[in-house]
C-alpha cells in the first residue's frame, strides 16, 4: 500500500464514522486542529513518532490535550494512526478527508472570516456568487476577526480572496517603503 | 535647503500611489510542513510554478523569500532566501506569481549587491532601469552570429596563444593559489574604456577576499564600469547557487537593451559585457547541498543529476548576438578550482565540456616563477582565432611552436650531455620566449605593444640575451619604440596587420636598439 492509500484509509474510516454520528465538520475542523498542534509542537511530535512509549500513554497524551477539541471520532482514528506508526500522515488523513467530504456530501466548503457577523443578504450573494464559480454548492464557515479592519477573505479550495482592508493598507504600505525599480525589461 | 510643505509631500505620495490599485488580492496559499537546513517543506500550493518566488509570512509579520523547486502532487519542497529562522511549521505560505527577478541598470556600475540585486556596501538605494528573470532561456542560433571580435585580457600569453573573443566562454581552471582570480581582475582592469560592462560574481568566498578584490578595481578605476555580486562564505546556500544566474542576468540586461534603455536592435546596439563567475565549484557544492537536504536523489561525488544541466545553461547564455539583435555580447569567464590539479573530477570535467576552451593555471610554473602560471600547451580556445587581430597571427603563429618544441627537447635534455646545435638553438629560443611571456600582476599590454614584444621574441632577437635580460629588454624596447617610432605602434593598431613595411621598421627598430643595450650591459 502507498502512503497515499494508507492515508485515504483512515480518511474512510474516520468519514464514515462522522456521518453516523452526523458530525462531519466538526470532524474536519477537530482533525485539522490536531493536525496543526503536532506540526507546530516539536516535543510532541516526538513523543507520538518515539516508538519506546507504549501506546497506553500516548493515547492518554492525546486525550488530555485534545479530548475537548476533537469529536470522539477524530480523536479515535488519531489515536489508531499515532500508535500504528503513521504519525507523518496526519496531514496527508487531513487532505484526504476533506476530499472526501466533498465529494460525498457533493459541497464545498469555504472559510469566510469577515471583521463583523455576516447578515443573511450578504451569506446568500457570497454562497450564489462561489457556488457559480465553482460549479458546485457551498456552504460556509464563518469567522469573526476584527483585526481585517472591513472587507472579506473567503478561503476555498486551497486559494484565497483577500478582500479585506487590513491587507490593502499593508500593500499599500509596501508600496510606500520600497524604492520604485523601473520599468520591465 | 527647500521648504517641504504640505502639497509637495501630498505629490509624491500621490506619484507613489498612483501605480497601488485596490483589488481583491488572489493567491494560492499553503502551509509549512516541515522547515530545517534552510528548506521548507509546504502543503498545497498545487499551482506554484517552479522557480517561484513564494512568499513565507513568519511569526509577527515577517516576510521571507523563498524560491519552489520540488514540485510534488501534495507539496512543495522550497528553498529559502534570507532570515531561515523566522519561518516556522504552521506558517502561511503564498504565491506571487512572479519567477525570482533581479533588478539591472546603469546605476549598480561601481556597487557591491548581493544575488537579488540588493546593495551590500551601504551606499544607499539603487534605482533599477528594469528587472530581469534570473533563469532566462539563452538565444537560439537565429539569434546569434559567430564571435569576431577580440576580448583584449592584456595578458600576453592568453592574447597570443588562448585568444578570447567577445561572446565566448573561457573556462579558468587550476588549483588554489595558482592566480585564476588574478587572471580574471587583470582581465577587468584591461576593459578601461573598452565599453565593457563587466560583473565580477564572488560565489562562497571570504567576504575580506571580496572586499581586496573590490579594492584592487578601485585603484585601478575598474569599478566604474564594474558590478560586484557577492554570496559569500556565510551567506545561505541558495543565495549562492543563485549568484551566477543573478550576475548572467545583470549583464543581460545591458546586452538585450541599447544605451536608452530599449530593446537593442540594428540601429540601437546592444552592450558588451564581460561576467566572472568566481568560482563555479563553490556554486555546484551549493547546489548539492541544496538538492541533498530537497531529498533529490544523490549522483556522482554526492552531486545531483542536474548538475551539468545548471552549468550548461548558465554558461549558454553567453552569446555573441546577431546585427538584428544590436550585436551585444555577454563572454563567460567561469573560473573551476581544482584539487591537487586534479581535472577529471566531476565538476571540471563538466565545465571543460560545455566551455569553448580553458586556461589551464598550473602551481609548478607558478613555483619556478612562471607568473601568470599558465600552462600554454594544454591551455585552448576554440573560437578565439577568429577574434585574433591579424598581426597578432602573424607573430604568435609560430610562438605556439616554439613553446611545443621546446617543451618536448625541455624534458628530453635534463639528462643529456651532448646536444647538436639545432637542438641547443630551440632550447635557447624556447627559454627566452617563456621568459618574454612573463608579466606582473595590474600591468596589462595593449595589443600592439604584444605583437612588437613577441616579434622581436619570435624573430630571434632575444636569443643573443642572457635569460635574465630578457624582461629588462623587453620593458626597455617597449618605451624606446613608442617614444621614438611611435608610428610603428599606431600602424600596427590602425592596419591590424604587420605589412611588409612595418614589418621593416621594426626590424631596424629592434638591431638599434639592442646594439645600445649589449653597450649598456658591458
Amino acid at each position: 500500500m502507498t502512503t497515499s492509500e494508507i492515508a485515504r484509509t483512515y480518511a474512510r474510516v474516520l468519514f464514515d464514522l462522522a456521518s453516523a454520528a452526523d458530525a462531519v465538520d466538526d470532524a474536519d475542523s477537530g482533525l485539522a486542529a490536531v493536525v496543526e498542534s503536532v506540526r507546530g509542537h516539536i516535543d510532541l511530535r516526538n513523543a507520538l513518532s518515539d516508538a519506546q512509549i507504549p501506546a497506553e500513554k500516548k493515547r492518554e497524551v492525546l486525550r488530555d490535550i485534545f479530548g475537548e477539541d476533537a469529536t470522539p471520532e477524530v480523536l479515535a482514528v488519531v489515536t489508531l494512526a499515532v500508535n500504528r506508526g503513521h504519525t507523518e500522515l496526519l496531514g496527508d488523513i487531513a487532505g484526504e478527508f476533506g476530499q472526501i467530504a466533498e465529494k460525498e456530501r457533493g459541497i464545498v466548503v469555504a472559510q469566510v472570516t469577515t471583521a463583523v457577523p455576516l447578515d443573511d443578504a450578504i451569506r446568500a450573494s457570497v454562497t450564489g456568487k462561489l457556488s457559480a464559480a465553482l460549479g458546485r454548492p457551498v456552504t460556509l464557515r464563518e469567522h469573526v476577526d476584527e483585526s481585517l479592519v472591513g472587507g472579506i477573505v473567503i478561503n476555498v479550495a486551497g486559494r484565497v480572496l483577500d478582500g479585506s482592508i487590513a491587507s490593502q493598507l499593508d500593500a499599500m504600505r509596501t508600496a510606500l517603503s520600497v524604492t520604485p525599480q523601473g520599468g520591465e525589461a | 535647503m527647500a521648504r517641504i510643505d504640505a502639497s509637495t509631500i501630498n505629490e509624491v505620495l500621490k506619484a507613489q500611489l498612483e501605480a497601488f490599485e485596490a483589488e481583491v488580492d488572489v493567491r494560492e496559499v499553503g502551509t509549512v510542513m516541515q522547515v530545517g537546513d534552510g528548506i521548507a517543506r509546504v502543503e498545497g500550493l498545487r499551482g506554484a510554478m517552479a522557480g517561484e518566488l513564494l512568499e513565507f509570512i513568519g511569526k509577527g509579520g515577517n516576510v521571507v523569500y523563498g524560491m519552489a523547486l520540488n514540485l510534488e502532487e501534495n507539496e512543495v519542497g522550497a528553498v529559502l532566501m534570507g532570515e531561515t529562522e523566522a519561518v516556522g511549521e504552521n506558517d502561511t505560505v503564498r504565491t506571487t506569481g512572479r519567477v525570482v527577478e533581479v533588478p539591472s541598470g546603469r546605476a549598480m556600475l561601481g556597487r557591491i549587491v548581493d544575488p537579488l540585486g540588493q546593495p551590500i556596501d551601504g551606499r544607499g538605494p539603487i534605482q533599477a532601469e528594469g528587472i530581469r528573470p534570473v533563469e532566462f532561456r539563452a538565444p537560439g542560433v537565429v539569434e546569434r552570429k559567430p564571435v569576431h571580435e577580440p576580448l583584449q585580457t592584456g595578458i600576453m600569453a592568453i592574447d597570443a596563444m588562448i585568444p578570447i573573443g567577445r561572446g565566448q566562454r573561457e573556462l579558468i581552471i587550476g588549483d588554489r593559489q595558482t592566480g585564476k582570480t588574478a587572471v580574471a581582475v587583470d582581465t577587468i582592469i584591461n576593459q578601461k574604456g573598452k565599453d565593457v560592462i563587466c560583473i565580477y560574481v564572488a560565489v562562497g568566498q571570504k567576504a575580506s577576499t571580496v572586499a581586496g578584490v573590490v579594492e584592487t578595481l578601485e585603484q585601478h578605476g575598474a569599478m566604474d564600469y564594474t558590478i560586484v555580486v557577492a554570496a559569500n562564505a556565510s551567506d545561505p546556500a541558495p543565495l549562492q547557487f543563485l549568484a551566477p544566474m543573478s550576475g548572467a542576468a545583470i549583464g543581460e540586461h545591458f546586452m538585450y537593451t541599447g544605451e536608452d534603455g530599449q530593446p537593442a536592435t540594428k540601429d540601437n546596439p546592444g552592450r558588451h559585457v564581460l561576467c566572472i563567475y568566481d568560482d563555479l565549484s563553490k556554486q555546484a557544492v551549493a547546489y548539492r547541498q541544496m538538492s541533498l537536504t530537497l531529498r533529490r536523489p544523490p549522483g556522482r561525488e554526492a552531486y545531483p543529476g542536474d548538475v551539468f544541466y545548471l552549468h550548461s545553461r548558465l554558461l549558454e547564455r553567453a552569446v555573441k548576438m546577431s546585427d538584428e539583435n544590436g550585436a551585444g555580447s555577454l563572454t563567460a569567464l567561469p573560473v573551476i578550482e581544482t584539487q591537487a590539479g586534479d581535472v577529471s573530477a566531476y565538476i571540471p570535467t563538466n565545465v571543460i565540456s560545455i566551455t569553448d576552451g580553458q586556461i589551464f593555471l598550473q602551481s609548478d610554473l607558478f613555483f619556478q616563477g612562471v607568473r601568470p602560471a599558465i600552462n600554454v600547451g594544454i591551455s585552448v580556445s576554440r573560437v578565439g582565432g577568429n577574434a585574433q587581430i591579424k598581426a597578432m597571427k602573424q607573430v604568435a603563429g609560430s610562438l605556439r611552436l616554439d613553446l611545443a618544441q621546446y617543451r618536448e627537447l625541455a624534458a628530453f635534455a635534463q639528462f643529456g650531455s651532448d646536444l647538436d646545435k639545432s637542438t641547443q638553438s630551440t632550447l635557447n629560443r624556447g627559454a627566452r620566449l617563456v621568459e618574454l611571456l612573463k608579466q606582473g600582476r595590474y600591468v596589462p599590454m595593449t595589443v600592439e605593444d604584444q605583437v612588437i614584444a613577441i616579434f622581436a621574441g619570435t624573430k630571434g632577437f632575444l636569443d643573443g640575451l642572457a635569460v635574465e635580460d630578457v624582461l629588462a629588454f623587453r620593458d626597455q624596447f617597449l618605451e624606446f619604440v613608442n617614444s621614438a617610432y611611435p608610428e610603428i605602434g599606431k600602424t600596427i593598431a590602425s592596419e591590424k596587420v604587420i605589412s611588409d613595411e612595418t614589418e621593416a621598421a621594426l626590424s631596424k627598430a629592434l638591431t638599434e636598439f639592442s646594439e645600445s643595450f649589449a653597450a649598456g650591459r658591458e
